[in-house]
């Protein structure tokens, strides 16, 4: 498949819903375009963007119970002022697998990036997941952020997770979070003190972590509605 | 008197002369394993365990990952004797001038009347001094330079001997085993607990020297240390290699504080291994202040094996003009309620690269462990790079593992608020470095925080304008 140019000005709005077609998608936006990628259970090993000067981008991915999938998304800011978002969600039973490696790297002055990736594991999945920002020494007042959050809840499920951080010059913030583990305690107390069950407020929990970094889209959406039809 | 907060670049990079190198061969052979091995005396197992490190070396390829390493193994000499003397000397008063003053220039016989349990001084590959207070002796407590140890505990050294580091963890362990000299043997019996702390120092004359140090580190069930290691090198322009290895093993309820402030040339190769297994319900904190080598590779590592064990690392990576300082810290959980912290400080400066590399992995077995890591960068120039690379493998569903990273400039409202209470621009930047690592000074005891302080304050001499 050949890159989507998304011209000056112009917006770009692309939902993918269960595409078997193994295609890659390749972006490239230039100056002050915008561009909102919806992505449920595509088969598309790789997601590349290209961005140039005053740019948004939003990716919205989830891979849900998807079998041994392998995913890649790279952002490249090569020019000034865009902002980035990309949000994944995965769910995985089974033994299936999820590899998943996504990098926004900057080479021009003043953007700024936000990657989130939350994920359950259930029965005997793995994942491997790989977030890496780049951050070359031209690009100047870079602001990035990389925040992991993996719910391990199988008896035999393994995370392999990689959160790298790769810092060429001084005037940038960027930070990084991860964390691995079951689901809090605490949380359950709570919710079951509310007169929930254990059950309930363990779906209410893996909801909130699934659904969490599309708060922001209408619930109406068809991404989110799908998204929220097939995790409940 | 010589004290930590006199320190200054010059007392590092004075050097003595050093003409007894002209004794020994630069390279690495058969022949040379073997001298050192008869030379030392060693028994028929150790020098069988040189030699077939030596062939591990020469199998074993550097790792394809982390900065370049340009050297030359056969520019370095692996083995040389500043004194005539085999073994150490009995007191400070019989050890040869010129050694004798590098070391009361770095302060260490006055921290030991002064504040230590006991002090082990290395000079090029051998130990010069080594000495424990009397009322640590009659406890049972053994501190040795380990070639005297290998003499008077052979059986003790043959139990622990690179059995927590093998020969083929990686090139340079198998280097190490082929050609190591001196370090330190340090064991606790049980419900000992040594109260002062215990020094050894390394230093490196001679230019192209390498120094292979074995340190072993036993602490008995309910037994306490706290074992502090510097070591320093002045700079010739020449490479130098550093690949020491520390082995420690901390039993039952035990608890170890190892602290090592690491201040080699700029033109010392610093590749180090330090593992340490962790028993039941013991603890092992490492702190680390890594200032000097051009670059250094070392990630301390802990083990934890029995159920309860504990282990923090504290460790400061300072990386100037010139620097690569590729530092981190491995914990693997293989037992339930183990908890494991990591806290890292790296500042980077004049086009110095700071790097985080780090390890956590939770085995299937090891239920309910809990580890937090923590790895923050600062950095000071346009030209500095800092990285972070964590590694977390979670193979259990009951253990939660955390990481935060932060990497960015010193905040320039804060050296404004500073400044405009008088404070000068440099005084400022000092002083919000000071407090980004506290964290890892306060770890350390009174004098060795004012070393490690005033060591910050001389990398940032000049920082300004």
């Amino acid at each position: 498949m050949n890159p989507v140019i998304v011209p000056q000005n112009e917006k770009l709005n692309l939902i993918i819903l269960d595409d078997q077609k193994d295609n890659k998608i390749q972006i490239q936006a230039e100056d002050d375009s915008g561009i909102k990628l919806f992505i449920l259970n595509s088969s598309a090993p790789s997601i590349t963007a290209r961005l140039k000067n005053n740019v948004e981008l939003e990716i919205n991915f989830a891979s849900l119970y998807q079998k041994n999938s392998k995913h890649e998304i790279k952002v490249t800011c090569l020019g000034n002022n865009s902002k980035t978002i990309i949000n994944t969600v995965f769910l995985t039973k089974t033994n299936e697998q999820q590899d998943l490696k996504i990098s926004n790297i900057f080479e021009g002055q003043n953007n700024t990036g936000s990657i989130t990736i939350n994920g359950i594991l259930e029965d005997q999945t793995r994942c491997s997941l790989e977030g890496r920002v780049v951050i070359k020494n031209t690009a100047i007042k870079t602001e990035s952020n990389l925040h992991e959050k993996i719910l391990l809840l199988g008896e035999k499920s393994v995370c392999n997770a990689k959160p790298i951080l790769q810092i060429d010059t001084d005037d940038v913030k960027a930070n990084h979070s991860a964390s691995t583990g079951r689901i809090s305690q605490e949380d359950l107390f709570y919710m079951r003190s509310r007169g929930l069950s254990e059950q309930e407020a363990e779906k209410l929990i893996k909801q909130g972590l699934l659904l969490a970094p599309f708060s922001h889209l209408d619930k109406n959406h068809k991404f989110f509605r799908q998204l929220e039809t097939r995790i409940l | 008197m010589q004290t930590f907060a006199d320190l200054n670049r010059e007392i590092f990079n004075q050097s003595n002369r050093s003409d007894y190198l002209k004794k020994y061969k630069k390279g690495l052979s058969e022949k040379l394993v073997i001298q050192i091995s008869k030379s030392k005396n060693e028994p028929e197992w150790m020098l069988k365990h040189r030699l077939k490190s030596l062939e591990a070396f020469y199998e074993i390829k550097l790792p394809d990952w982390g900065p370049k390493i340009d050297l030359d193994f056969e520019e370095i000499t692996y083995y040389a004797n500043a004194t005539d003397q085999k073994g150490k000397f009995d007191s400070w008063e019989d050890i040869p001038e010129d050694i004798k003053n590098t070391f009361e220039k770095l302060g260490i016989p006055a921290a030991e009347k002064k504040m230590l349990a006991g002090v082990g001084s290395q000079y090029e590959s051998e130990t010069v001094y080594h000495n424990l207070k009397k009322e640590w002796e009659e406890l049972g407590v053994v501190f040795e330079d380990m070639d005297v140890a290998l003499q008077k505990h052979e059986d003790l050294v043959k139990q622990y001997f690179m059995t927590c580091v093998p020969i083929r963890d990686h090139k340079l362990s198998a280097l190490h085993g082929a050609v190591w000299s001196g370090g330190t043997f340090l064991y606790v019996p049980d419900n000992v607990s040594i109260k002062q702390p215990l020094q050894a120092y390394f230093r490196m004359n001679a230019p192209g020297l390498g120094q292979f140090e074995h340190t072993i580190i036993i602490l008995e069930k309910n037994s306490h240390a706290h074992y502090i290691e510097g070591c320093s090198a002045p700079k010739y322009g020449k490479e130098a290699l550093h690949a020491g290895c520390v082995e420690i093993f901390v039993e039952e309820d035990a608890h170890l504080r190892y602290s090592s402030v690491e201040n080699w040339s700029k033109d010392t190769y610093n590749l180090n291994t330090k593992r340490a297994l962790v028993g039941k319900n013991a603890t092992m904190e490492w702190v680390g202040g890594n200032m000097g080598s051009g670059v250094t590779m070392l990630y301390p590592c802990s083990i934890l094996k029995d159920e309860g064990a504990r282990c923090d690392h504290l460790g400061i990576a300072f990386a100037n003009a010139g620097q690569v300082q590729d530092t981190g810290a491995k914990v693997i959980h293989t037992a339930p309620h183990t908890s494991s912290k990591i806290i890292t400080k790296n500042l980077s400066k004049d086009g110095g690269k700071s790097i985080y590399r780090g390890l956590v992995h939770v085995l299937p077995q090891a239920h309910d462990c809990t580890s937090n890591i923590n790895c923050d960068a600062l950095i000071l120039d346009p030209d500095s790079t800092s990285d972070t690379f964590p590694d977390i493998k979670c193979e259990n569903t009951t253990s939660e593992i955390t990481h935060e990273a932060t990497v960015g400039k010193v905040n320039e409202e804060n050296i404004f608020y500073l400044m405009s209470r008088g404070i000068e621009e440099e005084e400022a930047k000092s002083m919000i470095i000071n407090g980004f690592i506290e964290p890892i000074i306060k770890a350390l005891p009174l004098e060795y925080a004012i070393e490690m302080n005033r060591l910050i304050e001389l990398e940032m001499e000049n920082s300004i304008g």
